[in-house]
C-alpha cells in the first residue's frame, strides 16, 4: 500500500492515541514510573512519558534529566510488547474435579504507541514461534494480536547497547501502521494501512519540506550507523561448530544464572505450567508462566537435570538467540534491542560474547 | 477467523480400565478414550492429573480399542499416576510429535534397540511388524535393561518371537535365576545379521545407549539417514511453545521425538546441550 506522509506540530502526535481510544483499542504506550520506563495501558495520552533523556550502559540504566526532544532522547525500558501478547501468566484451562473444561481468551484489541523498530520486529518472531511457524497456533497469543495496531518511533538517538542494524534491523522502520521521526521542530508521520492513514487524516500538519526529508534521512543514517557493531553473516553455522568450545566455560565467572536477560529479552517466549488449585481442591487453572533456560529445573531427564553447569545453561541461552533460532524460525532470535545487557546485573554483553566464541581458540 | 483456532491444551478424559504391573516401579495403563485420533508408533500423549499437572508418556502399543501407556515413578505427576486404579480418570492431549517411518521400509532388515524404560516407545513397531511380517525381511529386537527386573512387557516375548522377530536380551546386572546374556545393549550387535545396504534401525533409550548404538549400527555399514532415535526431554506443552525440550536446534516435541540420526549429528551425544 502507498505511504501517505506528513509534517506535523510535536504536541499534534499524542492526539493519536485519542483517536485509537475512540476506535475502540485498548491503547498501551511508554511511561514513567519509579524511575524507568515501560509500557503500560493508559488512559489519557497525558500518561505517556516525554521530553525524558536516559542513559543505558552495561548494567545500567536512569533518566538523566530533561530533553527537548519529545521522544527521541529515550529508547525503552525492560518491559517489551511480549508483556502484552504473551504476558507473564496466562490461564490455559480452567477444570473440576470431573475434568470439565472451559477457557477465555482476551476480548479486545492492543494499539502499541511509541514502541521501537526493534520492539515491532519482535512482534514478527513471536508471531511465528506462536502461529505461522507451528502446527498448533495458540489462541491465547492469537487472541491478543488480533486487530492490533502499532504507532512506531524512529530511534534517532538509540542507546549504547542498541545493536539493531547488527542483527538486520533498521532503527527506522517502515512496516508499522504510523511510523513517526522527530525532528527539532516537528515530526514527519508516514502512514501505511486504511486505519493509519484515517488517523493522519486527522492531524493537522502539511506535506514535509524536502530539507526536512534530508534531515531525516541523515538521522536514519547515524542510527544505522550507531547500531551496526558486528558482522554477523553465517554466525549461526559458525556457532554451532563452536558448542563443545572450552571458551563457553569462561562465563561462568561472571554469569549469576538469574535470567534477568531472558525475561527482559521481547523475543524469550519459553514458560512452564502449573496447577493453581482452590482452597477445597475442587477446582484447578493450568497456569502458564514465563520460565527461563537459565534455571536448573529448565531442562529434565526423568527429574534428573541435563544442564547442570551454568555455562551450559548460559549456552543454551546464547546458542538459542543466534543459532539455532534460525534453523527454527528462519531469524535470529535477537532484535538488538540491548536490553539483556542494560539489565543484566554484572553487565554481560551478549554480543561480545558471541565474538569471544566465534573468534577461535 | 483467529477464532476458530482450537485450545491445544484441552484434554479429552480418559478412563483407566486396566493396570498390568511390570515391576516394582513401572506399571502399564490402558485406558479408554471416546474418538482418540490416529496414531503412529513412537508418539507420545500428554497425561494428566488432576491439580498436579501433565506429564510426556509414550504411546506403548499399537492396538487402537485402549491406549497404553507405560509409566515409571519418577516425579510427582507419575507418582500419582502410578497410585491410580481403574475406573479412575485421567486427562489426555495428543497424540504427538513424529513417528518411526517403518512403513516406509518395506522390504528392509529391521533393528530395533529398546534400552530401560525406552522400550515403550519401539513396542510399538515391534507390534506393526508383527501384524504385517511377510512385509519385512529379517527382524532383530534387542532389549537391555539394568536388571532382570528391569525388562519390561516378558509376557509378549514368546508371542513375538512366534510371529518372526528374533528376541535378544541382557542385563548389566544379572541376579542368581538370570541365565541369559550379560553386558551392555551394544554387545547383542554380535548376534545381529543383517544386509546394511538393506537395512533400518529404531531405538529408544538413554542417549548413552542411543549414542553407542548408532556407533555400532554406524560400523555395520547402516546410513545415517537409516538409524532412528527416539529422544527424551520433561515438557511442559507438548506443541513448541514453553521451550524446555529443545534439544539443539529441535524441539523434540514437535520435530521429534523420533530423529534420524543425520537430523541430530551435529549435537548428538554432546554433553549439556
Amino acid at each position: 500500500m502507498r505511504k501517505e506522509c506528513k509534517f506535523v506540530k510535536k504536541e499534534e502526535v499524542l492526539k493519536i492515541p485519542y483517536y485509537l481510544k475512540e476506535k475502540g483499542y485498548n491503547v498501551i504506550a511508554p511511561v514513567l514510573k519509579e524511575g524507568v520506563i515501560f509500557y503500560d495501558f493508559i488512559s489519557s495520552p497525558k500518561e505517556i512519558v516525554r521530553n525524558v533523556k536516559e542513559r543505558q550502559g552495561r548494567g545500567f540504566y536512569r533518566i538523566i534529566g530533561e530533553s527537548n526532544l519529545v521522544f527521541g532522547d529515550f529508547t525503552h525500558g525492560f518491559s517489551s510488547p511480549k508483556e502484552f501478547l504473551h504476558p507473564p501468566t496466562e490461564v490455559l484451562l480452567k477444570l473440576e474435579r470431573d475434568l470439565k473444561q472451559k477457557f477465555e481468551t482476551f476480548n479486545g484489541k492492543i494499539a502499541f504507541f511509541g514502541i521501537r523498530s526493534c520492539d515491532l520486529k519482535s512482534i514478527e518472531i513471536l508471531d511465528n514461534v506462536f502461529i505461522k511457524k507451528n502446527p498448533y497456533p495458540d489462541p491465547f497469543y492469537s487472541a491478543r494480536r488480533r486487530d492490533n495496531f502499532t504507532v512506531v518511533i524512529n530511534c534517532v538517538n538509540p542507546s549504547e547497547n542498541c545493536f539493531c542494524s547488527t542483527v538486520g534491523i533498521d532503527p527506522f522502520s517502515d512496516k508499522g501502521d504510523i511510523s513517526l521521526t522527530e525532528l527539532d521542530h516537528g515530526f514527519i508521520v508516514r502512514a501505511s494501512t486504511e486505519i493509519g492513514k484515517e488517523i493522519l487524516k486527522k492531524l493537522q500538519g502539511r506535506e514535509p519540506k524536502e530539507e526536512e526529508i534530508n534531515t531525516e534521512e541523515e538521522l536514519k543514517r547515524k542510527a544505522r550507523e550507531k547500531t551496526r557493531k558486528f558482522n554477523l553473516k553465517g554466525i549461526h553455522e559458525e556457532l554451532l561448530g563452536k558448542i563443545g568450545s572450552d571458551k563457553w566455560k569462561e562465563i561462568e565467572k561472571r554469569c549469576l544464572g538469574c535470567g534477568n536477560c531472558a525475561m527482559v529479552c521481547p523475543t524469550c517466549f519459553c514458560y512452564d505450567v502449573y496447577d493453581e488449585v482452590n482452597f477445597e481442591g475442587s477446582k484447578s487453572e493450568r497456569v502458564r508462566f514465563w520460565d527461563v533456560c537459565f534455571n536448573e529445573s529448565f531442562s529434565v531427564i526423568h527429574g534428573h537435570p541435563v544442564r547442570k553447569s551454568l555455562f551450559s545453561r548460559y549456552r543454551q541461552w546464547l546458542m538459542h538467540k543466534f543459532s539455532y533460532w534460525v534453523y527454527q524460525f528462519g531469524d535470529y532470535g535477537c532484535v538488538g534491542c540491548g536490553r539483556c545487557i542494560t539489565w543484566c546485573p554484572v553487565g554481560i554483553n551478549i554480543l561480545e560474547e558471541v565474538i569471544n566464541i566465534v573468534a577461535g581458540d | 477467523m483467529l477464532r476458530e483456532i482450537e485450545n491445544p491444551f484441552k484434554l479429552r478424559v480418559a478412563e483407566i480400565v486396566g493396570v498390568v504391573k511390570e515391576n516394582e516401579i513401572t506399571k502399564r495403563f490402558y485406558l479408554r478414550v471416546d474418538d482418540f485420533p490416529e496414531f503412529k508408533p513412537g508418539q507420545f500423549n500428554m497425561l494428566y492429573v488432576f491439580a498436579q499437572g501433565e506429564s510426556p508418556i509414550s504411546i506403548s502399543s499399537w492396538r487402537k480399542d485402549l491406549l497404553e501407556h507405560t509409566v515409571r515413578l519418577a516425579g510427582d505427576i507419575t507418582e500419582d499416576l502410578f497410585n491410580m486404579k481403574e475406573g479412575d480418570k485421567v486427562g489426555v492431549r495428543g497424540p504427538f510429535g513424529s513417528h518411526f517411518p517403518i512403513e516406509s521400509y518395506k522390504g528392509k532388515d529391521v533393528i530395533l534397540v529398546a534400552g530401560g524404560l525406552g522400550f515403550a516407545s519401539v513396542k510399538p513397531v515391534v507390534e506393526y511388524v508383527c501384524s504385517r511380517r511377510e512385509e519385512y525381511g529379517k527382524v532383530y529386537l534387542l532389549v537391555g535393561a539394568r536388571t532382570p527386573a528391569g525388562l519390561l512387557y516378558k509376557d509378549s516375548y514368546e508371542e513375538w518371537e512366534k510371529g518372526g522377530v528374533e528376541v535378544l536380551l541382557t542385563v548389566d546386572k544379572p541376579d542368581e535365576k538370570w541365565k541369559g546374556h550379560v553386558g551392555v545393549v551394544t554387545t547383542l550387535f554380535d548376534f545381529v545379521d543383517v544386509d546394511p545396504e538393506n537395512c533400518v534401525a529404531m531405538m529408544c533409550g538413554p542417549e548413552v545407549m542411543m549414542y553407542f548404538a548408532t556407533k555400532e549400527l554406524l560400523k555395520i555399514g547402516l546410513g545415517e539417514g537409516d538409524i532412528y532415535l527416539s529422544m527424551e526431554r520433561h515438557m511442559k506443552c507438548g506443541v513448541g511453545t514453553c521451550g524446555h525440550c529443545q534439544f539443539g536446534y529441535t524441539f523434540i516435541c514437535k520435530d521429534g521425538p523420533v530423529f534420524s540420526y543425520k537430523d541430530v549429528k551435529p549435537f548428538f551425544g554432546l554433553k549439556e546441550v
